[in-house]
């Protein structure tokens, strides 16, 4: 564990960067523009403008927003002391980005191509080592377990051809992963992200497979061990009404999140709504790292608001670009 | 009216009283046809625009529920979750006879979940948009099947109307006219016959 004296200089940092986050009024102008034209203008006056011209056509939005996130990304990576809690941040994406191979391989195989431009820089691992590591067949320096996890799952689909198992398995295999840099980081509140992120992650999955009609026997693989809800709780869940679903959970943080979804009575609308939800949920968990000088968690707090600050913009621009009812739209926006 | 080019002969004109009598009965069958695909035309017409309305207002409403999952996700995130589709669809084409227009009859069945992706990388708006998608697949290819049946009744009905219309204004005319000229010619030659044979006996009388 890195010693928390060493993050003065980090959380002072990450302070001043912090005021480069999008405040209220620049979404809410962005959210007024008549057109995307006019939204990227806005989008000009902001810290996202450095990778504006770069862009070939407004339409492709969403390179500007990888860009920034990525950049943040690598920024931190130079000043954090403890590199894993961005490492643990970016870590999806690795998995992101090892399904897109996996699965090029499979449609490869079946005379389809290969789709390399799904991969995205956001992962610890550089993407072009990545394609090198799963096309050679050499998974031995692959870290995060991969070096494990992908064989694994080439054989998995070899004997299943299910590719949602080997889905399964990697989902399994990330929160693991997440688990172990968790812990090696020795901070309390990265373990309580992690265990807040964990329990979100199984109850939008539980609701999901209630709506498939899932039978009780399959959930269990979906579920992810680790949360502050056991999985065995949370299977127990699914054959009671969703309405009950708040009461029953009481006892954790998470149950009391869900108090108002009690309203909704269609499955389609709360899973919606849910993501949300769920998202303001880890913002809380992390907001009470924000008063600590020296905590390492300012790090993910940090993280965090910056991927809700693009998930906004990503909804907003989405909303003008496709000329969506802005007010419906409205309701997705995550508050930091 | 132009009439045809035949020999005024008997033999000619029994051919073409029969003629005639097959042409109007033909006429007859075929405006009837024309009436029945007409009327079996606009029931359809009227159901497939039904059926377009009610499915273009579902698609908005799929389009909606994706756009939902579009915007709350990386692109490349959302296509990869539907690279691989756990979904398989099936169609059988038949035919159905309709007024001997042959139109097709799609049969679609789907087999295994649109559910083929992971939950980790993945959201909940996906699945609500990829159930609709799902479910208005057999309607959309229903809607094509009655489109294409409509197509080809409308070109039926131009075909009959096109065979009515000649009938009705070129053919059974143009017989009729030439019936008439025939018989024009006939009751001259038997005119010109009386009077050739008129003027043959006044000349035995006279001497």
């Amino acid at each position: 564990m890195v010693p928390s004296e060493r993050y003065a200089y980090t959380v002072a940092r990450l302070r001043a960067m912090e005021n480069r986050l999008l405040d209220e009024s620049v979404l809410q102008r962005l959210f007024d523009s008549e057109d995307l034209d006019s939204a990227m203008k806005v989008l000009g006056e902001t810290p996202y403008s450095s990778w504006l011209v770069e862009l070939k056509s407004n339409a492709d939005f969403d390179k500007v927003l990888e860009a920034e996130l990525n950049y943040i990304y690598q920024e931190l990576e130079k000043f954090v002391p403890d590199v894993r809690l961005v490492q643990i941040a970016r870590l999806p994406y690795d998995f992101h980005n090892v399904k897109v191979l996996l699965k090029s391989q499979i449609l490869q195989r079946e005379g389809g191509e290969r789709r390399f431009d799904l991969l995205t820089p956001l992962g610890n691992i550089d993407t072009d080592d990545l394609i090198l590591a799963v096309e050679s067949e050499d998974y031995r320096l692959l870290p995060f377990g991969l070096h494990r996890a992908v064989p694994r799952s080439v054989l998995l689909f070899e004997q299943t051809h299910d590719i949602l198992e080997v889905e399964k398995y990697l989902d399994s295999v990330l929160f693991m992963e997440m688990t172990k840099i968790a812990e090696a980081s020795g901070v309390d509140t990265v373990w309580n992200w992690l265990k807040g992120k964990i329990d979100s992650e199984n109850l939008r999955n539980l609701l999901r497979l209630k709506r498939f009609d899932m039978d009780p026997s399959g959930i269990s693989p979906f579920l992810h061990e680790g949360g502050f809800v056991s999985t065995e709780k949370l299977v127990g869940l699914i054959g009671e009404p969703v309405e009950s679903w708040s009461r029953d959970l009481s006892f954790a943080d998470i149950g009391l999140t869900l108090h108002h979804l009690q309203e909704v009575s269609d499955l389609g609308s709360l899973i919606v709504q849910i993501e949300k939800v769920l998202d303001e949920y880890i913002s809380r968990i992390l907001y009470k790292s924000r008063y600590g000088a020296f905590s390492p968690e300012n790090v993910l707090h940090f993280l965090w608001l910056k991927e809700m600050e693009t998930k906004n913009l990503r909804i907003i621009l989405v909303a003008i670009a496709n000329h969506t009812d802005k007010e419906v739209v409205r309701g997705l926006l995550r508050r930091g | 009216m132009a009439r045809l080019n035949i020999n005024p002969n008997r033999m000619e004109l029994t051919r073409l009283k029969r003629r005639v009598v097959v042409a109007k009965r033909g006429h007859k069958l075929l405006k009837d046809k024309q009436d029945a695909l007409i009327k079996a035309f606009l029931d359809r017409a009227r159901e497939a625009k039904d059926l377009r309305e009610s499915l273009e207002e579902e698609l908005m409403e799929c389009y909606k529920s994706f756009l939902l999952a579009r915007a709350q996700t990386l692109p490349v995130m959302l296509e990869q979750a539907l690279m691989i589709s756990g979904s398989r669809v099936n169609l059988d084409v038949t035919t159905q006879n309709v007024m001997s227009v042959v139109v097709p009859v799609y049969d679609v069945r789907q087999e295994g979940s649109t559910l083929n992706y992971g939950l980790a990388t993945s959201l909940g708006s996906l699945d609500v948009a990829l159930e609709r998608f799902s479910e208005i697949i057999s309607k959309l290819i229903d809607l094509a099947s009655k489109e294409k049946a409509i197509k080809l009744m409308a070109k039926e009905i131009e075909k009959t109307r096109r065979r009515v219309n000649a009938l009705e204004h070129v053919m059974i005319p143009a017989f009729v006219e030439t019936i008439k000229y025939i018989t024009m010619k006939l009751d001259e030659q038997e005119r010109s016959n009386t009077s050739r044979l008129m003027k043959i006996k006044e000349i035995v009388r006279s001497h």
